[in-house]
């Protein structure tokens, strides 16, 4: 009941919008090659269903790796950021200001030194989903109320306990907040990275599979235009289930934070 | 354990000269003694524990522990401080074994050893809840488990029912007493509340207003339980008050010199 009043107005109001999409569509005779009708778009899912599933597993093992090395090398680096001062005054300046360079344009180039294939679009995913997590975790690790750190060491702990079961566990809300940026982050350098590295033929079926990102400038490029929508609606169905399984774990993680007073 | 404090002094850097904290304090507890430290707001009490419990280095001075200088006297400390500082991710009962796990208890031996203690200062049924669900007394009273689980021979206890409400506060004190009587450990009690010190404790301790030292020694020869409408209690208290009442003037003295 409660899921079903969260969802229900923003369900209407995209129902509503495809509804006013199809029915101007129909009313002008727009041509499918300027802009399918929603009904073409969901026809073009099950048509070309081989070449999203394909495609999708292409893109999903760029974001994976993207996203998990991002979050490894995140955390390390957040870590080691906040234990050593040095550190955090000659990176900690240059990952702030990395955030406002659009990094990803260095994309062609990782063509050029690395070639067509997974590797080019895991770096690119990496290089801007990477600083979110450095920095939610070094901020996080900072926030950390100075008596707990008090409380720990008159208790005797070692340094890494105190990395374990306190400094870990009070960073981990803002570790989440930087990780669920990432992920996003990661979907986006994967699949602007498929666009601009292309594609090989898949020798089994003889797909092309270049992934999500290099479908659709393909579809777009021959005018397939309701296969590039499809395409789209796929993959933000991808990202939200992505999405969701992050929010899932966090739920549980921090489900203390739910608890209703007694 | 008894506990000799001799000579202990501490400044800290403040701007560019330095302010002195401690001035000299030396201090004994016998083994079991309940001894309340009071004073002026800012006069080091907090530090005095601080320096006690190996969190800061004094600038001079000797802690002895039963006659001897020990390295790691730090393990014959339980210390408690006046923010309750449960972990907000952690239930009552895993709190209550936070000192215990530390130390490498496996954690069902400790939570049994917790669950006991909780149940004797009427946390029983509250085991699963988690820290924000609790009124301030309660959490307290976690905190206080945490201290006592540790069963080390020496207390410090700085202000920690001071932002309780009176009712809360003295049901506290029972319970604290009980633990102390049933434990004898030798107890060093910080606090502003003069009724509190001579609630709890065998020998009351005034201090000077910032640079911290002794002033004077109350003996509190009174039976337990303490009524606080004893006339004995109240000549005490309205002495107490006396030596107080001095040391914030002369503090205000001191500031505006």
């Amino acid at each position: 009941m409660r899921v079903l009043r969260q969802l229900g107005p923003p369900l209407g109001l995209i129902l509503a919008f495809f509804a006013g999409w199809e029915t101007l569509v129909r009313l002008w005779e727009i041509p499918t090659y300027l802009l399918p009708a929603p009904t073409q778009i969901f026809q073009a899912i099950p048509a070309h269903l081989e070449i999203l599933w394909l495609n999708s597993g292409v893109t999903l093992a760029a974001v994976g790796l993207g996203f998990g090395i991002s979050l490894l090398g995140g955390l390390a680096l957040g870590i080691a950021i906040f234990y050593s001062p040095m550190l955090e005054r000659a990176l900690y300046p240059i990952l702030i200001a990395s955030r406002n360079v659009p990094l990803f344009t260095i994309a062609p180039l990782l063509i050029v030194w690395m070639g067509f294939g997974l590797p080019p679009k895991v770096v690119v995913a990496v290089i801007i989903a990477f600083f979110p997590l450095v920095v939610s975790t070094y901020d996080g690790l900072r926030a950390l109320d100075a008596d707990l750190v008090n409380l720990f060491r008159a208790l005797g702990a070692t340094r890494w306990q105190i990395l374990r079961k306190l400094r870990l566990p009070a960073a981990l809300p803002f570790i989440f907040s930087g990780a669920k940026l990432s992920l996003v982050y990661s979907i986006i350098g994967a699949v602007f990275a498929e666009m601009v590295v292309g594609g090989q033929v898949w020798r089994a079926s003889g797909v092309v599979a270049g992934g999500l990102g290099y479908w659709i400038r393909h579809a777009t490029n021959f005018g397939h235009l309701d296969l590039a929508f499809a395409l789209i609606l796929w993959l933000s169905g991808l990202s939200l289930v992505l999405f969701g399984c992050i929010v899932w774990i966090e739920r549980h993680l921090l489900r203390w934070q739910r608890v209703e007073r007694i | 354990m008894e506990l000799r404090i001799e000579d202990l002094h501490k400044s800290f850097p403040h701007g560019a000269s330095s302010l002195r904290v401690l001035n000299g304090v030396c201090l004994e507890a016998t083994c079991g003694e309940f001894v309340a430290i009071l004073g002026p707001s800012g006069c080091g009490k907090t530090t005095l524990l601080n320096i006690l419990a190996g969190l800061i280095e004094p600038d001079s001075g000797r802690l002895l522990l039963d006659g001897h200088q020990v390295p790691d006297y730090r393990s014959h400390i339980a210390y408690m401080q006046q923010k309750d500082l449960l972990l907000p991710w952690r239930t009552v009962l895993d709190n209550a074994i936070l000192g215990l796990e530390l130390q490498g208890l496996p954690r069902q031996q400790a939570h049994a050893q917790a669950q006991a203690l909780l149940e004797r200062f009427g946390l029983g049924g509250f085991e699963r809840a988690y820290p924000h669900q609790l009124s301030g007394g309660m959490r307290q009273r976690v905190a206080l488990v945490r201290t006592l689980l540790l069963q080390k021979p020496i207390w410090l206890l700085d202000e920690p029912f001071g932002a309780l409400d009176a009712m809360t506060r003295s049901q506290l004190h029972h319970y604290l007493l009980q633990a102390w009587h049933d434990q004898k450990a030798t107890v060093l009690f910080v606090t502003h509340d003069v009724e509190e010190a001579l609630v709890l404790a065998d020998r009351v301790v005034v201090m000077t207003a910032r640079p911290g030292r002794i002033k004077a020694i109350l003996d509190v020869a009174l039976p337990r339980p303490r009524h606080v409408t004893d006339p004995q209690f109240v000549a005490l208290k309205a002495e107490l008050l006396e030596l107080l009442h001095a040391e914030s003037l002369e503090e205000r003295v001191y500031e505006s010199s």
